[in-house]
């Protein structure tokens, strides 16, 4: 195995996270972000699709979620950038013997509410959610959801039946939104007790016609919130871009000028709660980017027009795919935008998508991008 | 006795012991699971799933006789058997 090399970030550093299907990189870079440093593999071989930083309480956490097609799904953590790792002896992440269940992968690993410092949440496949109130020391099954009589009919996607997005609401510690795919988005207003399907308007295309509005049961790929207006939501799906303005009550159509309503990943920017980036592709049978062109593209009005950004991103014989992690913002200004391919392209902007550059090439495939920025 | 045979990564969980003897009768693969777990609490979740079965590509061997084969984790033992844990071959 190769031996990983370690990075020692600094106050002020950028960090990315990321995770692919051989392991994770971490990698770092001052306040100006143009000049990268690539610390890793750590967990070599093993596909991290979650990755998350823990800064509160005085912590300096890294999460990561270790999948081995072998050894099953785990979480570990770091309290020195990567160069140490836990390596549990019991996995925490786990149904009750009572469940008919067991984790196939760890999906997601998300910050809880900034009032509740030591919360954090996991999404797994099969669709679940799980909650930590201790940092991280032990977990609990969200029974609520678990419970939802929907549950028996989610169906899986291409990538399996896994909730991959959550979403808790800055405004409110009592709501929060997952989505799953597929079964939609849901929504909780009491800490995860009850939770109700929030679909209407998300079209689900591999539905006939005439049913092709349901319920529940939309293959949604990502949901994104700003946290000084969490009641605007946008959301792409399998076939089809939407935003809501009454916290996912119901969703409208913003596919107004993209080269394809089809893709993964979706981000936000940090201030701006009218600018989103996607990265399209094609269709859902050649999931790569649209005319073998590598563009992210931008609105900056809430979906009622968007513009592709390509400077510095290849416009020829790019056929790249970027997957519902791949795509993140850190908390610079202006924002910097970051994203990863299955080919192992890692790129980079530090002026919310105006120009590009390439962070690093060669990586495994990349499943999941994330930032931390070091206080 | 029963002797468990462990690889690879899985000596990590053992403090690096490639094999294990268990004193006592185990009567089946499950009972002598149970005992390997007691001794290396670790290796548990990496072998089996919450709901204790075997993960799908995780391979148990007694003898040279995969248990899937036979009768599972209820596989029968005698003394002297020896059992092998190994990761199954995954793609091509």
């Amino acid at each position: 195995m190769p031996a990983p090399k370690n990075i020692t970030p600094k106050s002020g550093d950028v960090v990315l996270l990321v995770g692919t299907m051989k392991g994770a990189f971490i990698i770092r870079a001052d306040g100006a972000r143009t000049t990268w440093e690539v610390g890793g593999p750590y967990f070599p071989g093993k596909a991290i699709y979650a990755f998350a930083y823990d800064d509160r309480n005085g912590r300096t956490r890294l999460w990561a979620a270790v999948n081995s097609s072998f050894w099953g799904s785990y979480l570990s953590s770091s309290d020195d950038f990567g160069a140490t790792w836990s390596e549990p002896e019991a996995y925490h992440i786990r149904f009750p013997e009572d469940a008919d269940a067991s984790v196939k992968q760890i999906w997601q690993i998300t910050l809880g509410h900034e009032d509740e410092p030591d919360t954090l949440y996991c999404g797994v496949e099969p669709a679940a959610l799980f909650k930590s109130t201790d940092a991280g020391a032990t977990w609990a099954l969200d029974k609520g959801l678990y419970d939802h009589p929907h549950r028996p009919q989610w169906q899986p996607g291409g990538g399996g039946l896994c909730l991959h997005t959550i979403l808790p609401d800055p405004a409110n510690s009592k709501r929060m939104h997952i989505a799953i795919s597929t079964g939609g988005v849901y929504r909780t207003d009491d800490g995860g007790a009850n939770w109700q399907a929030r679909n209407i308007g998300v079209r689900a295309q591999f539905l006939p016609e005439g049913q092709q509005y349901p319920e529940f049961g939309q293959c949604v790929h990502k949901i994104v919130s700003h946290p000084s207006s969490s009641d605007r939501m946008f959301l792409q799906n399998h076939w089809g871009l939407y935003r809501s303005d009454d916290a996912g009550d119901s969703w409208s159509d913003i596919a107004n000028g993209v080269p394809s309503d089809f893709g993964f990943a979706m981000e936000i920017d940090n201030k701006d709660p009218n600018m989103v980036f996607i990265v399209p592709l094609e269709s859902d049978e050649f999931r790569c980017t649209p005319e073998a062109r590598l563009r992210v593209y931008r609105t900056r009005n809430a979906g009622d027009s968007w513009e592709p950004l390509t400077n510095g991103l290849p416009q020829e014989n790019a056929f790249e795919t970027v997957l519902r992690d791949g795509l993140t913002g850190d908390k610079g200004d202006p924002m910097g935008l970051y994203f990863g391919t299955r080919s192992g392209k890692l790129f980079g902007s530090n002026n919310t998508g105006e120009s590009w550059q390439t962070i690093e090439e060669g990586l495994p495939p990349i499943a999941c991008v994330k930032t931390a920025t070091i206080a | 006795m029963i002797i468990i045979n462990i690889t690879g990564f899985l000596t990590e969980f053992t403090g690096r012991r490639r094999q294990i003897t268990l004193a006592g009768s185990p009567a089946t693969v499950a009972e002598a699971l149970s005992s390997l777990w007691q001794l290396h609490v670790g290796l548990r979740d990496r072998v089996v799933n919450e709901q204790g079965k075997v993960r799908q590509h995780v391979n148990i061997f007694v003898n040279s006789d995969n248990v899937r084969q036979q009768q599972a984790l209820a596989t029968p033992l005698k003394d002297g058997d020896e059992i092998t844990i190994l990761p199954a071959v995954s793609g091509g």
